[in-house]
């Protein structure tokens, strides 16, 4: 069987070689179509964090993701159109520095995380799944109605933000900012699992009342998933709107949610590079299928159920037996 | 105060006209195991809840060591000092027994929220982890998934679960259930060892392991405490008798 | 803001609530009784709404239609349960979700295959058309006035099932302990299907009853998905009380609410800001709702608790 650490190590090179090849063989559409795949991919992996380690079922991460979108497109409208944002309240004018809009979106994210966290955790189960949904939709219906950021039509921007001494234009150099912020986000993600305080979300996703029983706070212990899980997601919402240099509120649909969470099953929950495997499995299916048939995801949804009942440790369980954390 | 680590008065709880606990006096004391029998449905395990915290009671107090926790949340107590065990055996049944034991020891070593250190490297964690499982004896199973442990290795490491706490008392609930003889004398051993590290009180069906173990027994009947003795007070108590129908002492 | 504006955005409201019942009903008898999760829920709102427009596009009947389209979410109903959904009982939420997630896309996709992606057109009958008055000389569209009697009548039928019949006992054991009822010798699998089925017919019904004042189209049921599991979050998930509360409840507060609330607002700022605020918020009034219900109580307003 092959070894987790093995795939892994492979699926990174082969993330390195396909946007090559792409530049090589002068075909930038790849070298796109290989940045959504990461950006979704890290969307993913935001989640798996809440869902596949933590046991959270968050069907309501587009909020996160639509946060991080609508935050880099505001920023930049402001910045283009040289308007202050809250004219009213306080001035902050805006920027279209990815340097500046990071920071701001990791906090801004993970700001909301908390505080919708803080209120959807104290239910747990169906209740759970459904208030993180209604949170979701709630942002979702916002952004329809409120016409200054575009409302249902969104918002463009013109130029995709920039970085000191790059042209992030280019796409293959935008592409290694995306896989920059993969790496990260990885790295994150194993920093926390492999902590004490891994332990302990791990334990609390397999008995709550056990963790409990030995004293360990696990409201506090879930709330910091979520949050983590909430900045991670609400960045490849950014990059995401860079990368299309447009959002619009589709991105806080429930299906988005339910996109980001098939991800993550596809690829095999609470293994690292899962989301990413699904990431590229759901495009490779979008493309494939998609130019066939318009109605590609009866597909998708065909294949999703048959893997459910199936096929249930993913992608990756079909390669390597059942990790632990499953 | 005095000799009780343990002291509960008045514990009352009623679930709609039903009370389960009545008014319930009881302690327990440093070195000793208390036993606590009655017929099924006499309101054991809801008095075990009580004082661990997951059921909120009616009225009354706890205090735990002169201190009145009768106000604190489950995860509260436990940090201050109450282990327990769960009638239906209750573990990570994905970590190994090693890494259970961590779990219990993370708290008191303040390792909960250390979310950017390697859990490997902290070797003392290990060791300890280690020392109670050969405590426990369940060394040899030190890499065992919980979920593949024997019933009766599954409850050894609930009570190393309870010993890595370094709690202030033990409140076992029925442990003994479906071990047979060899795992029986093995759990009295155990909590024979343990009792003077910390005070055991003990929820228990099988009379010849109550006999073998307790300093004290209570036995309750319809949420009340009917008796309070020692093994020999409560096997001639004429009450005991009459209430605890079907019984033979 | 008249008295009678009032009135009729009211029973406007108890019109959205009445059919949110019906979805919300079914959502949350299926949870109750089978501790299922059921996102495709909509997609039975779907087919019912498509059956009647066929059926009243080929024989001219909006009766015939109504009765197609309890019949087409039933037997889908029947039809999906037994393929898919009773392989769910077992599993966990995650799976139920993104199961039912995925039937959700097959389902619609499906339909837009079949059907194109155009909308199709249920007609309101003549005998409903038009206005009738009410007390206080209130005009009020008969379609809906219809519309509001028939889910009180389906309530009353549903209460009566539910407390009267052999079939409601056993649906009433079944959300209190269900291994006991198997273990009494109830066919489960039967009670199920059964269970499962009249939620599909429900929300088919209202599917096809809101399809003639709203368009037939894929997709149509997501939104109203949405406000059902606010509805039943609300209300408490198992109990049907709930789910009229909290149908009517957030019926009223979400039709009231976008009315009113940029008129409210146009007394602290200028009507533009505040038709665009108030919408906003309108919008999000019933989530706002949500939350502070939950805050208070974590399982709803008659919530059992999870088993």
């Amino acid at each position: 069987m092959i070894t987790e650490k093995f795939f892994n190590k492979w699926i990174f090179l082969l993330l390195l070689i396909i946007p090559i090849l792409g530049l090589i063989f002068n075909e930038p559409y790849y070298i796109t179509l290989t940045t959504k795949v990461i950006i979704l991919g890290i969307a993913g992996v935001g989640l798996n964090l809440a869902l596949g380690y933590g046991g959270l079922i968050s069907f309501g991460h587009a909020a996160f993701f639509g946060i991080g979108g609508y935050v880099t497109a505001i920023m930049s409208y402001h910045a283009i159109n040289e308007e202050l944002l809250f004219d009213w309240l306080i001035a902050i004018p805006g920027s279209s520095e990815m340097l500046i809009i990071w920071p701001l979106v990791l906090l801004i994210s993970a700001f909301f995380s908390f505080l919708i966290g803080l209120l959807s955790l104290r239910t747990s189960g169906v209740y759970f799944i459904m208030i993180t949904l209604a949170f979701a939709q709630m942002l979702y219906y916002f952004s329809i109605s409120w016409p200054t950021y575009g409302g249902e039509d969104g918002l463009s921007i013109f130029m995709r933000s920039s970085l000191p001494l790059v042209n992030t234009m280019n796409p293959l150099i935008f592409f290694f900012i995306c896989l920059f912020w993969f790496a990260i986000s990885i790295y994150v993600t194993s920093k926390l699992i492999n902590s004490p305080y891994g332990m302990a979300l791990q334990a609390t996703k397999q008995n709550e009342e056990r963790v409990k029983s030995v004293g360990i706070e696990t409201f506090k212990v879930k709330l910091i998933a979520f949050v983590f899980s909430g900045a991670i997601t609400g960045l490849a919402g950014s990059l995401y709107t860079d990368l299309n240099r447009f959002v619009s509120p589709s991105v806080l649909d429930w299906h988005m949610s339910g996109e980001i969470m098939i991800f993550v099953i596809l690829g095999g929950i609470a293994r690292l590079y899962g989301p990413l495997i699904g990431a590229a499995f759901f495009i490779i299916l979008e493309q494939t299928l998609g130019a066939y048939t318009e109605n590609w995801q009866f597909w998708l949804g065909l294949i999703l159920i048959l893997e459910i009942l199936y096929a249930r440790s993913g992608i990756m369980g079909l390669f390597e037996k059942k990790n632990k954390y499953e | 105060m005095n000799n009780n680590i343990l002291n509960i008065k008045n514990l009352s709880k009623s679930f709609g006209a039903f009370k389960v606990t009545d008014d319930i006096a009881i302690d327990l004391k440093f070195n000793e195991i208390h036993a606590l029998i009655g017929p099924n449905g006499a309101g054991k395990s809801t008095l075990i809840k009580q004082i661990v915290g997951s059921v909120k009671h009616d009225i009354g107090s706890i205090i735990l060591d002169q201190e009145d926790i009768t106000d604190l949340t489950d995860i509260e107590r436990a940090k201050i000092g109450i282990s327990r065990t769960f009638q239906v055996s209750s573990v990570i049944p994905k970590f190994s027994a090693l890494e259970n034991i961590i779990l219990s020891l993370l708290e008191k070593n303040q390792k909960t929220f250390q979310l950017f250190q390697n859990l490997q490297s902290n070797k003392d964690l290990f060791s300890k982890a280690e020392r109670i499982l050969i405590e426990i004896e369940l060394d040899n199973q030190s890499s065992t998934l919980a979920s593949e442990l024997s019933h009766g290795d599954r409850r050894k490491l609930e009570v190393g679960l309870a010993l890595a706490m370094n709690p202030k008392v033990f409140l076992f609930d029925e442990p003994m259930a479906g071990l047979d003889e060899a795992g029986t004398k093995m759990m009295i051993n155990l909590f024979k060892k343990i009792k003077s590290q910390s005070p055991i009180l003990l929820i228990e069906h099988d009379m010849d392991a109550v006999f073998a173990l307790a300093d004290r027994i209570s036995v309750i009947v319809y949420g009340k405490i009917v008796a309070t003795g020692t093994v020999e007070e409560i096997k001639s108590n004429a009450l005991v008798h009459d209430v605890y129908l079907g019984y033979e002492v | 803001m008249s008295f009678i504006l009032f009135i009729e955005q009211l029973l406007n409201g108890i019109q959205f609530g009445i059919m949110l019942f019906l979805m919300s009903a079914g959502l949350t008898l299926i949870f109750g009784v089978m501790g299922l999760i059921n996102l495709a829920h909509g997609s039975f709102y779907m087919i019912g709404a498509f059956a009647a427009a066929i059926v009243a596009g080929l024989t001219g009947s909006f009766w015939l239609a109504l009765i197609a389209s309890l019949f087409a979410a039933a037997i889908s109903g029947v039809l999906i349960e037994i393929l898919i959904i009773r392989r769910l009982y077992r599993r966990d939420h995650l799976d139920q979700v993104l199961a039912t997630f995925a039937l959700i896309l097959l389902l619609s996709e499906g339909v837009r295959w079949l059907f194109g992606a155009f909308p199709l057109y249920l007609n309101i009958p003549s005998s409903l058309d038009g206005s009738i008055v009410l007390p206080f000389n209130i005009i009020y569209s008969k379609y809906r006035m219809f519309i509001i009697l028939t889910g009180i009548i389906i309530a009353i039928g549903l209460y009566l099932l539910i407390s009267k019949t052999r079939l409601g006992i056993r649906i009433r054991a079944g959300q209190n302990d269900r291994q006991m009822i198997s273990a009494l010798g109830v066919d489960i699998s039967k009670l199920y299907t059964i269970v499962f089925a009249i939620g599909a017919a429900l929300a088919g019904f209202a599917g096809a009853m809101i399809g003639a004042i709203q368009s037939v189209e894929v997709g149509m049921g997501e939104p109203v998905l949405i406000l059902a599991f606010v509805v039943i979050i609300i209300g408490g998930i198992g109990s049907i009380k709930g789910a009229f509360i909290g149908s009517i409840l957030v019926g009223v507060t979400d039709t009231l609410g976008r009315i009113f609330l940029p008129n409210f607002l146009k007394f602290f700022m200028d009507p533009a800001n505040a038709t665009s605020m108030g919408s906003s918020i309108g919008s999000m009034l019933i989530y706002i709702l949500m939350a502070s219900i939950l805050l208070i109580k974590p399982s709803g307003l008659f919530g059992k608790n999870e088993k």
